[in-house]
């Protein structure tokens, strides 16, 4: 707004309040939005409309949702407002005109795990924030729920898996975590993921030397027993599930772990890629996997995992940078994001800082290698 | 039987909190306008946990958050929180998985609003709970189940709220350097051999050994025609939930009680500091056996 409006009228405390304001010759104090506060509306000289009102009631912001084997995981940023009685989550089979509720209380988290879907239908949602407020003179509270959050899809028995970005060290290893969205209900007998890499930059780790495994298992495979080709990969590293379920999550499901060579020039990005993949349920259904692009490995003279602040060293002062990160509202840059994502959920949240103190502290954040 | 029904619902309501395997909870307090109200912030279960992250909600125009402290749970992790406009975000971290643990993660202190009415209210709402253990990946939700369990502020303009009911009022601890939410009624923090509730009850200084001035008195007072053995101590004006009961023998083995209100020589006599003199006398005058012995017996 700019400049100053002179305001056509002056308050007045005797004004009345309630919804009939449009005839009002005077600003208006009363629950226009009826939820429970006090708000007011008044006019400008210049035509404008003044509306003030209780700002924390908001619609849910940041819905997502996350396809699984037979369910779709929603997220959601919470909501601010003191009086949150919870949410109300909405479900349309894809016409966007019915939509019906999956709930009969409102949940108080902002997550929800949709279950039981029909595999390969897409299913759109969408989220409403239900708050109370006591007006005067009621005992009982007014319930009030917000405009619905913008709409999420996912496709059941869908999943996703991805490669992030890394910076690898001539003559030094380079660690790549393979992840995967959602690994709820994912078995480990038949699960197939090649991935392509450039022979003349990197060699799976186990070549350069036998006592070093080239694929590594996180938390999320950590009960999967499974085989890899590394030994005599030569472009394409193929994992290959044995037996064993995916413990449920996101984020790194393997690290794979190359030596960059000797002779690889800095400044140098190698592709890096997931070629296929195959993976099934535990009912042994099999599912359509979608793979994120690819990524590089950029050759540096230095990079540190964890190396948030980039002096060169994972220290405590890039775990309390890492923690800022972690906060509401804070923006990491991309170099920030791919030190500090140690999960590799492509997020900097409170388990990568778990991670950097396991790091700093010498403990192993994959298996041991 | 009043009292078994309530002791059956209480053992109810207990079930259910814990029926979760991580249970999260926050009470409904009060507080005094402008006065500090200390709000726990309290975990059933925190083992196999490696990160939790806690938003609380309130109402800002009615509660200003001053500080946020880990608990003796929360001390076993790294502790940050952020506060925003209306909000507080906590947030523990450690690099192994907690063995075992449950009880306080923080606590806020809040101050609320010194125009504060007493009808006023902020609900106390948690937007957020997501817990994490050492692996960084595997999703706890999914395998476990969360429970939270929201509080509030109420303003109140009683002298003597004491929310964790351990018998000194909250503002006297505050003012004493006291944590309302820990310290018991027993405990002798100046160790000069006087339980704090008797600091507190006598007017003493808890931070100072000062167990003579605030111990009561033993004196004689003629009342009619009559002497009697009395004994004298300084009290607050608000004492809140502390009885003080006047007990006498003639062997220290035998005790009769009666109530102050029935052994009182005197009405108390304000000091005008927010404390009285009461005095208070025994059953029988001096002389109608061989010994006496006067006492004063606390309960709250």
């Amino acid at each position: 707004m700019d400049g100053v409006l002179s305001p056509l009228f002056s308050f007045d405390p005797k004004a009345p309040t309630g919804r009939i304001f449009g005839s009002k010759s005077a600003p208006v104090l009363g629950d226009i939005d009826g939820d429970g506060d006090a708000d007011f509306l008044a006019g400008t000289e210049g035509g404008a409309l003044l509306y003030l009102r209780d700002p924390h009631l908001g619609r849910p912001a940041d819905l997502s949702a996350v396809s699984g084997t037979n369910s779709i995981l929603l997220n959601w940023a919470p909501d601010t407002q003191s009086r949150l009685r919870g949410y109300n989550v909405y479900r349309s089979d894809g016409s966007l005109v019915t939509w019906n509720s999956l709930l009969t209380d409102p949940i108080r988290l902002p997550t929800y795990r949709d279950g039981a879907l029909v595999s390969g239908t897409a299913y759109s949602y969408r989220v409403t924030a239900v708050s109370y407020a006591y007006l005067p003179g009621n005992s009982t509270p007014k319930i009030l729920e917000t405009e619905p959050s913008d709409v999420a899809v996912a496709t059941a028995g869908k999943v996703g898996f991805s490669l992030l970005g890394a910076r690898g060290k001539p003559a030094s290893y380079v660690k790549i975590p393979v992840s995967i969205q959602n690994s709820m209900g994912l078995r480990g007998t038949g699960m197939q993921i090649a991935i392509t890499y450039d022979p003349n930059v990197l060699v799976p780790a186990v070549q350069s030397d036998a006592s070093r495994k080239s694929v590594l298992k996180t938390g999320l495979s950590s009960g999967l027993e499974i085989t890899d080709d590394g030994a005599t990969a030569n472009g394409t590293l193929t994992i290959t599930g044995v037996s064993g379920a995916f413990q449920p999550g996101e984020g790194k499901l393997f690290t794979l772990v190359f030596k960059v060579k000797d002779s690889a020039a800095l400044g140098v990005k190698t592709s890096v890629k997931i070629s296929s993949a195959a993976v099934g349920s535990v009912a042994g259904n099999p599912q359509v996997v979608d793979i994120s692009g690819s990524m590089s490995v950029e050759i540096a003279a230095i990079f540190l995992p964890g190396d948030v602040n980039g002096d060169g060293a994972a220290t405590d002062a890039d775990e309390v940078l890492l923690m800022e990160l972690t906060m509401p509202e804070a923006v990491p840059t991309t170099e920030q994001l791919s030190a500090g994502d140690l999960n590799g959920d492509g997020k900097l949240t409170q388990p990568d800082v778990v991670l950097l103190k396991r790091l700093l502290e010498g403990l192993p954040v994959d298996e041991s290698n | 039987m009043k009292t078994k029904a309530l002791l059956i619902a209480a053992i109810f309501a207990v079930a259910g909190a814990h029926a979760a395997d991580f249970s999260l909870s926050v009470p409904t307090f009060a507080g005094n306008p402008a006065g500090r109200i200390r709000v726990p912030v309290e975990l059933s279960s925190a083992a196999g946990l490696a990160s939790i992250r806690v938003q609380v909600n309130f109402d800002p125009a009615l509660l200003v958050l001053e500080d946020a402290q880990a608990g003796a749970l929360g001390k076993q992790f790294e502790f940050s929180y952020l506060v925003n406009a209306g909000t507080v975000t906590l947030m523990f971290v450690r690099s192994t998985n907690l063995v075992s643990g449950n009880g306080s993660l923080a606590e806020l202190v809040f101050s609320a609003n010194s125009g504060a009415t007493t009808d006023l209210f902020s609900d106390l709402t948690i937007a957020r709970f997501e817990v994490g253990d050492s692996t960084g990946v595997v999703d706890l939700a999914a395998s476990k189940s969360l429970q939270t369990i929201n509080g509030g502020v109420q303003i109140s303009n009683s002298a003597t709220i004491d929310n964790r009911f351990n018998g000194m009022p909250d503002a006297w601890e505050e003012l004493h350097g006291l944590n309302p939410l820990t310290s018991t009624a027993m405990q002798d923090s100046d160790n000069d051999g006087v339980p704090d509730i008797m600091e507190f009850a006598f007017s003493g200084n808890p931070r100072q050994p000062d167990a003579r001035q605030s111990q009561p008195k033993l004196d004689s007072a003629t009342i009619g025609n009559s002497k009697y053995l009395t004994l004298g101590f300084r009290r607050p004006v608000n004492y809140g939930a502390v009885i003080y009961e006047v007990q006498e023998s003639s062997d220290l083995i035998h005790w009769t009680t009666r109530s102050l209100a029935e052994s009182l020589a005197a009405s108390p006599s304000p000091r005008g500091d927010g404390t009285e003199d009461v005095t208070a006398r025994a059953s029988q005058p001096v002389g109608q056996s061989k010994k006496q012995f006067l006492r004063v017996r606390l309960r709250w």
